[in-house]
């Protein structure tokens, strides 16, 4: 038996092809979530600070994993829910986590095309140079990043109902942005927001890549720390979701 | 079996684009500087606040790393031998004013920090850039109050840098407000009736307005310094709820009143001791730019300030005496005093005169260790400038290394050796910089854009009387209004125009060959100046006087006939009332460089 076979009788496998696949399919909502973060970078990063051009690379590549991983779990989960996909996957003879890896596997893909996007921009207008380890940290932290943010999207993608879910979402995902200082440096923010960066998972998110890719360096121990605790958290809050959902 | 191909090209594309991104140029002098790690050891360390008499100090990647006796320092880092030398935090002066070149020239002088009281609000977003930059090594940093705050006319307009006043304390918060958006780091105000200095009395703010900038300033997270040089005044302005004062008052011997006041509202003072010898004139300049090496190191315009005429009429030994009493008594109540030099006014220049500075606190019975604190730890302190005026662990490797021992003899500041700033060494040789290109300078200097980059310029910058004002510059015509008067050696009034930033900055316009100035007004004299050189006013500026016509004058003027004219240096082109005194008015319709 080759390769191609035994990955073709993997559902894991084809269920991250056909998530793909289906953002394939779909470019009107593809084109505009790859090209969002990449614009925004291109207006903020780029044409009104200059000089900013490479923390701002990173924290708008982190802005757009944040965006990719919200959306595609938050409202892929409810409206996919409510049209009854789910009820049918969970008949087919395949494990869910297959669907959930499937998805997670597309979220990184994406995820991957904007910090790419994002970074060759900063490389080509914003004069940004890095050490290829660095290049690499920064796709590697952000990539890893995107799970506990799928996780938070899956919570309320299990929670929320179709028509509530973009609304919810935007609400809680905009505001995290702004306050951890994806769009503009948290010594920036007016003084009373400044503190509530801390206590916010992007923000710590943003700071191991700064960290990482050596352009502010930090205390990276706490910042994974509080990652993974928000991952844990993240994770119980799906668990809880998952039965709600599955009782119904 | 072809999906898995094309997946394998889609992900061997992707890594390849995420290798393929560029990484910095492997020039062998970057490289080096960006692993910059060293040691210096066994040598005399002043950490901000006390000497260690043989201390070793360990610098990584722009940061003290530790610093103490006998440090364990792993056998990789290049060591530095420091017998017989001291070495300091890099100075900050509390007090200057960033014109032209100042961050360069203080650096050049271990001056690494520069707060400044008022300097043009368009330097600040750079400013606040660049202090964050750890990798330049070739401009103090600058805190800055930006725009200061003062009445209609009163002192500090008189620089041709625009001024909003503040004419009501309605005013104060929308005016703070505005600074913040500018990018100011404090806020100053100016309390200056101009008595003090035998000048004609000025417009001031009074107790109302100030106290509203005050409390405004204070809402709003930012320190409120103020500009006093009476003791009145210095009153007042404590009363109001200042946080400091920014020069020390001379025209009467502090009180008991007044220390009272302010120890216990905690007040600092940055007493600018050498700007009121400069004034004065109570410095020996000819002795200060004969130390040996300062050619090297010293700028055209440093130069020029140190030298320039004192525009105060008055006695320079009593002023000064006072000065200095103020600053003992001070000192011995306990007041917390600040270094700054107030550079570039007269008798003052970037960095060199916060060594002048320090000297003058010793010999007011400041101790050397507490006269360094208040360079370096003390406003780091007041100012709240983390990781400055330090020597410690975590700070930033902003030092100054200098030969002998400051604390027997504090003129030993001036005996630098070696400069880093950002653990980078500093090069303390002045090298002109070559004028900017005019390529993008605009021929017509009425056009949109260019004219509102016209100000108004009067004498009362070389000490005269004359009051101008634009009224308006719209549709390529510039209105300029104002009073010629009598009291400096050559009265002049009018507007000026520089092509250069920051203002005066030169620029090469070689390739301009003719000026075409035209305006309607009275008939009567009316004169161009031309501003050229390396550093501002350098030289003196070529005057042409212009020909009467029916409806004003005019003039057309070749330029490479002017004498004592460089216009591959241009700095700046003014036109100016001159000669018989009145009050006048014109408009210019015609500015053309081509």
């Amino acid at each position: 038996m080759n390769i191609a076979t035994r990955l073709n009788q993997n559902s894991y496998w084809q269920m991250s092809l056909t998530s793909w696949l289906s953002l394939q399919r779909m470019p009107a909502y593809s084109l505009p979530t790859l090209l969002f973060p990449i614009m925004f970078y291109a207006f903020f990063g780029l044409v009104m600070a200059r000089g900013y051009a490479q923390p701002m690379m990173i924290t708008f590549s982190c802005f757009g994993v944040l965006g990719t991983a919200m959306f595609a779990f938050g409202i892929g989960a409810a409206t996919e829910r409510a049209q009854g996909w789910w009820l049918l996957l969970r008949a087919a003879p395949m494990p869910l986590s297959a669907m959930l890896t499937g998805k997670l596997v597309a979220v990184m893909a994406f995820s991957l095309l904007i910090i790419l996007g994002i970074s060759w921009l900063a490389a080509l207008f914003g004069d940004v140079r890095l050490a290829t380890l660095e290049w690499v940290a920064l796709f590697v932290v952000l990539l890893a990043g995107a799970i506990p943010f799928s996780l938070l999207g899956l919570a309320l993608g299990l929670w929320l109902s179709p028509n509530a879910a973009p609304g919810v979402i935007n609400l809680i995902y905009l505001p995290l942005a702004f306050l951890s200082g994806l769009w503009i440096p948290v010594s920036q923010l007016p003084g009373p927001l400044q503190g509530l960066a801390e206590w916010l998972p992007p923000y710590h998110l943003a700071g191991l890549a700064l960290h990482f890719t050596g352009t502010q360096s930090g205390p990276w121990v706490l910042h994974l720390g509080v990652l993974l605790l928000f991952t844990a958290l993240c994770a119980g809050l799906v668990a809880l979701s998952w039965r709600r959902f599955q009782g119904s | 079996m072809r999906s898995l191909i094309v997946i394998a090209a889609c992900v061997l594309a992707v890594l390849g684009l995420i290798l393929a991104l560029p990484t910095p140029d492997k020039h062998p002098e970057t490289r080096k500087q960006e692993a910059r790690e060293f040691a210096i050891v066994d040598t005399r360390i002043f950490d901000g606040q006390a000497f260690h008499a043989s201390a070793d100090i360990w610098v990584q990647d722009g940061s003290i790393v530790a610093m103490g006796e006998n440090l364990d320092i792993p056998a990789r880092v290049e060591r530095i031998e420091g017998a017989g030398d001291t070495l300091l935090p890099g100075l900050i002066d509390a007090h200057v004013h960033t014109f032209g070149q100042a961050q360069s020239d203080a650096l050049r002088f271990g001056v690494t920090t520069l707060l400044d009281m008022f300097t043009s609000p368009a330097l600040l977003a750079e400013g606040r850039r660049l202090r964050e930059d750890r990798s330049q090594s070739t401009k103090a940093d600058l805190y800055s109050a930006g725009m200061l705050a003062t009445a209609r006319s009163g002192h500090g307009t008189q620089f041709g840098v625009p001024v909003t006043p503040v004419t009501a304390p309605e005013q104060a918060e929308q005016w703070v407000d505005a600074r913040i958006a500018e990018g100011s780091d404090f806020i100053k105000i100016v309390i200056e009736p101009g008595t003090l200095w035998g000048a004609s009395p000025l417009p001031t703010l009074n107790e109302d307005t100030v106290r509203a900038l005050v409390t405004a300033a204070k809402a709003r997270g930012l320190m409120a310094l103020a500009h006093v040089s009476t003791q009145a005044d210095a009153i007042m302005a404590i009363e109001a709820g200042v946080d400091g004062l920014v020069h020390v008052f001379a025209d009467a011997m502090a009180s008991d009143a007044f220390i009272e006041l302010a120890k216990s509202n905690g007040v600092f003072v940055i007493p600018t001791a050498v700007v009121m010898a400069g004034v004065g004139g109570q410095l020996d300049l000819e002795a200060l730019l004969a130390e040996p090496g300062i050619d090297q190191r010293i700028s055209q315009e440093q130069r020029q300030s140190l030298l320039q005429e004192s525009w105060a009429k008055l006695n320079g030994q009593a002023l000064l005496d006072r000065s200095l009493a103020n600053v003992r008594a001070m000192h011995e109540a306990g007041i917390v005093l600040l270094a700054g030099s107030d550079a570039p006014n007269p008798g003052t220049a970037h960095g060199l005169s916060l060594h002048h500075e320090l000297e003058l606190l010793v010999s007011s019975g400041v101790s050397p260790a507490e006269a360094l604190a208040s360079a370096t730890s003390v406003p780091a302190a007041v100012f709240g400038l983390e990781g400055r005026g330090c020597l410690t662990a975590g700070c930033r490797a902003d030092m100054v290394w200098v030969k002998g021992n400051p604390q027997t003899d504090i003129r030993t500041t001036r005996q630098i050796t070696q400069i880093w700033k950002n653990g980078r060494l500093v090069d303390r040789s002045f090298k002109p910089s070559a004028a900017a290109s005019g390529d993008n300078v605009a021929t017509d200097l009425l056009a949109e854009g260019v004219i509102r980059t016209w100000v108004p310029a009067d004498d009362r910058f070389i000490g005269g009387q004359s009051i101008a004002t634009i009224l308006s510059a719209e549709n390529g015509q510039l209105e300029v209004k104002g009073d010629l008067n009598p009291g400096s050696p050559f009265p002049y009034s009018g507007a000026i125009w520089s092509p250069g930033q920051p203002f005066m900055t030169p620029v090469d316009l070689s390739d301009r060959k003719r000026l075409r100035i035209e305006i309607l007004g009275e008939s009567n004299e009316w004169m161009v100046m031309l501003f050229s050189g390396s550093g501002s006013n350098s030289s003196v500026p070529a005057r042409v006087a212009m020909e009467k016509t029916a409806t004003g004058a005019a003039v057309e003027i070749r330029l490479e006939d002017i004498q004592g004219f460089d216009s591959s240096q241009l700095q700046a082109i003014g036109i100016f009332a001159v000669e018989t005194p009145r009050e006048f008015a014109f408009t210019m319709t015609e500015a053309r460089l081509e």
